[in-house]
């Protein structure tokens, strides 16, 4: 049975998978006053930050931090916790077989890169434009030609591949909430059909990067949850915490745009499906516990209660840790797999939805 | 295993923004390259050709009512990516309604996976939403957020699904909507994976491709300070990208979109669709070893090929054409070289081997995807696509790759390799249809 063996979590609740289910299980929050950015001009002024995060003194490699990206960082740590130093030495298996899969946040990138270039690349005459002298002059001899390297898509995955070696096959996705289960979803099928004989799948994300922050906002999101950072790692191979079931579609957004929407998809009955198909995988009728898509907004949380009703007891990492954006999935799943291994409970449901209207779940339970 | 057919093809690229106008391109060797200058100003920038698509105006290309959900409220890439979806929806189903309703009846058999390149700032943009915040040195992020509050269209500019999910809501998708952040092999990824979901059962229809656009000073500046870029201005601009030669210094950047529309054959077949090939298989790898460069054993590459003809089930004899990610920077393209002869033997063993990037440039995340439609062009057409501007092949490049005129043949196997920065791989094999 396929299932997931190791697990890695950098989260605002905690730097590690003990620590983290320690705090969950607590009831601990992980929001704490966002000292990023001013924040006066912000609708609020929490954030799901992780702790006691330093790159440079917790990443193997120091010179590379250099290269990554916050969610980059991020990422590595939770794919070192779960599967380093090498992933190929620790678990046997050849580092040819060995995939990495990664739903990685990727929006707007920060400006903290490129803040000096812009200024320097602004006209002399009129500060409101842009000069391409100056942009192709002094405002590229500021820019590190490192810096363009830190916004590719990939890096997350790119970085975690080169750290622990891994070079199987590849599948990197963004940005959506759900893409992360997903990737959990391909990861297991990569193994079911022999392309693979582990794959690391990966969710990254810091919507805690003031554009992105601003852009979750304007999306709707972030009146309802605190922009957050982290990521999630899970070894994906035969045995461990069973996944009995996934499945991932497309519903209405929330935000719909009367100029684009056809207003024919009914907003709720593709959640409900999706959950029931990843349901019907597993052969349950009931899970002890979901990790759900709430929101602690009624109108929308009483939707998803309506499409889990294979559930008695369902709790929410959103609204003790943030606004996750694509590292929400792996996380919770890795969350789930520990609890489950902890024996807190026998079988979980982990569900997730992008603003744009994907949805995803996964369903996890004991090795049979 | 059920097999995959193309049945609709869309794409707008610098050869063209019609099937039969990049086919004809693609036969006749033409160029799409261009300069650089007709985007913007390049009297201080060292690189001066690009290979943009021509006279790009999405409300003329796809009426008013389609546009709409992206004029002005989308960058140009997102754009490409509509385009070629709708195009390719069209040819595959006749019109919109009919299309329409292949999907909506399809639900959540239907599924869509595309790539989606950088999300990077224009020059209007940051004049618009950046400069007017900075005080002094520091963007003032208070005064920022109020504009972009504000400022209606930049809540989806930004949003890498937005193509996704515009096909989702405008046709009825209910299955997986995937966007594919590979890099340069996302788009051959994205048509590999897609068909795999209709190979194993998952769904029935596929709309699978890539888009991409970054002629833009950001953008270019970005792969420049890479070192990636052609910085050739001696000769003219159709004559600066020269995968394998002797000469080649960088790739030209390129854009557009491809989307093919990949269904389940028995169903194609049955409503009497038009095949366009098939898709056989994708392999795909990780380098694990630099960002911007492949090792030189090529590993990775061998991996990916090797791995798309175990899924086709082909003996790697079946091959008979391979379109060659063949970006004309000096290091993919000796790599790639030792890559496929690691695997199919030298020349004397090897099938031929061409970079449709002489003329198109570097699609980026958009590549896999459009040579993968000019792969299934060759196919129809009798044809192996040209090399262009290769006289004089760097010894290390030794392979047969197809210089300077398209040859007559008759492919029926051909594989497609896309590599991109991050060490990611990712090789296709098509086929013709049978």
């Amino acid at each position: 049975m396929i299932g997931i063996v190791s697990t890695g979590i950098a989260c605002p609740l905690a730097l590690g998978v003990a620590p983290t289910v320690e705090r969950w299980l607590a009831g601990d929050s992980g929001l704490v006053d966002n000292d990023r950015w001013p924040t006066d001009w912000f609708v609020r002024g929490d954030a799901g930050l992780v702790p006691d995060f330093k790159p440079r003194k917790q990443l193997p490699d120091r010179k590379a931090v250099k290269l990554m990206s916050r969610e980059s960082q991020l990422a590595v740590w939770a794919a070192v916790e779960a599967a380093g130093p090498k992933a190929g030495a620790r678990f046997g298996i050849d580092p040819a077989r060995f995939g990495g899969f990664a739903a990685a946040g990727y929006e707007v990138s920060s400006l903290d890169e490129s803040e000096e270039m812009l200024a320097l690349a602004r006209d002399p005459a009129d500060p409101r434009a842009l000069s391409l002298k100056e942009l192709f002059g002094p405002a590229r001899d500021a820019y590190s030609p490192l810096a363009p390297l830190k916004i590719l898509p990939n890096m997350a995955l790119f970085h975690a591949a080169s750290t622990l070696d891994l070079r199987g096959p590849h599948l990197s996705l963004g940005s959506s909430a759900a893409a992360g289960l997903a990737a959990l979803g391909e990861a297991v099928e990569a193994l079911q059909h022999d392309e693979a004989d582990a794959v690391l799948v990966l969710g990254s994300d810091a919507q805690t990067e003031v554009f992105r922050a601003h852009q979750a906002t304007e999306a709707g999101v972030i009146e309802h949850l605190a922009p957050a950072e982290g990521a999630g790692a899970v070894v994906v191979a035969e045995g461990g915490v069973a996944i009995l079931g996934w499945s991932v579609g497309q519903e209405l957004p929330p935000h719909e745009d009367p100029r684009e929407a056809s207003g024919r998809i009914v907003h709720g009955e593709a959640r409900a499906r999706i959950y029931a198909e990843a349901m019907k995988q597993a052969g349950l009728t009931s899970v002890d516990l979901a990790l759900a898509d709430l929101w602690g907004w009624p109108e929308r949380d009483e939707h998803e209660r309506r499409a889990l009703p294979h559930v008695d007891r369902a709790a929410s990492t959103r609204i003790r840790m943030g606004w996750l954006g694509a590292a929400g999935g792996i996380i919770d799943v890795a969350l789930a797999s520990e609890l489950i291994r902890g024996g807190h409970a026998d079988t979980v449901i982990v569900t997730a939805s992008g603003i744009a209207g994907d949805v995803g779940a996964v369903v996890l339970g004991p090795a049979r | 295993m059920r097999e995959v057919w193309v049945t609709g093809l869309g794409i707008a690229c610098a050869l063209g923004t019609d099937v039969e106008t990049v086919a004809e391109a693609q036969r006749e060797g033409r160029s799409g390259a261009g300069p650089m200058s007709g985007a913007f100003d390049t009297s201080n920038f060292e690189v001066k050709t690009a290979c943009r698509v021509k006279g790009w105006n999405l409300g003329a290309a796809l009426g008013a009512d389609l546009a709409a959900p992206l004029l002005g409220r989308a960058d140009r890439k997102a754009e490409f990516g509509w385009y070629a979806a709708v195009s390719a929806l069209r040819d595959a189903f006749g019109d919109d309604a009919a299309a329409e309703a292949a999907l909506r009846s399809a639900g959540p058999r239907a599924g869509v996976h595309l790539a989606s390149g950088l999300v990077s700032t224009p020059v209007e943009e940051a004049e618009r939403d950046l400069l007017p915040h900075f005080r002094g040195d520091r963007y003032d992020h208070g005064s920022g957020a109020t504009a972009l509050r504000d400022s209606s269209p930049y809540r989806a500019r930004h949003f890498t699904d937005r193509v996704n999910t515009l096909i989702a809501r405008r046709y009825g998708v209910g299955g997986p909507s995937l966007v594919n952040h590979g890099a340069c092999a996302a788009g051959a990824v994205a048509v590999g994976l897609g068909a795999r979901w209709i190979r194993r059962g998952r769904c029935d229809v596929v709309v699978a491709g890539g888009y991409e656009s970054m002629i833009h000073p950001f953008g270019v500046l970005s792969f420049q300070m890479l070192g990636a870029l052609s910085e050739r201005t001696d000769c003219s601009p159709t004559e600066v990208s020269r995968p394998f030669d002797v000469s080649r210094d960088g790739f030209v950047i390129g854009e557009g979109g491809a989307v093919l529309v990949l269904e389940d054959a028995e169903r194609a077949r049955a409503r009497g669709a038009r095949c366009w090939g098939r898709v056989l298989g994708l392999g795909t790898s990780l380098d694990a070893y630099r960002i911007t460069a492949p090792p030189p054993d090529g590993y990775g590459a061998i991996a990916a090929m090797r791995g798309a003809l175990k899924e086709a089930g082909l003996d790697r004899s079946a091959i008979d054409y391979i379109n060659a990610h063949g970006t004309g920077t000096p290091l993919n393209d000796s790599a790639e070289t030792a890559a496929a002869k690691a695997l199919f033997g030298d020349r004397s063993q090897a099938p031929p081997m061409s970079s449709s990037k002489g003329g198109l440039g570097h699609a980026v995340a958009a590549a896999g995807a459009v040579e993968a439609v000019l792969c299934l062009l060759a196919m129809r057409d009798g044809i192996l696509p040209p090399t262009l501007n290769l006289h004089r092949p760097d010894p290390a490049c030794d392979l047969d790759h197809v210089p300077l005129t398209a040859r007559d043949a008759s492919p029926k196997h051909v594989l497609s390799n896309s590599f991109g920065f991050g060490g990611v791989n990712g090789s296709l094999v098509l086929g013709a249809p049978t």
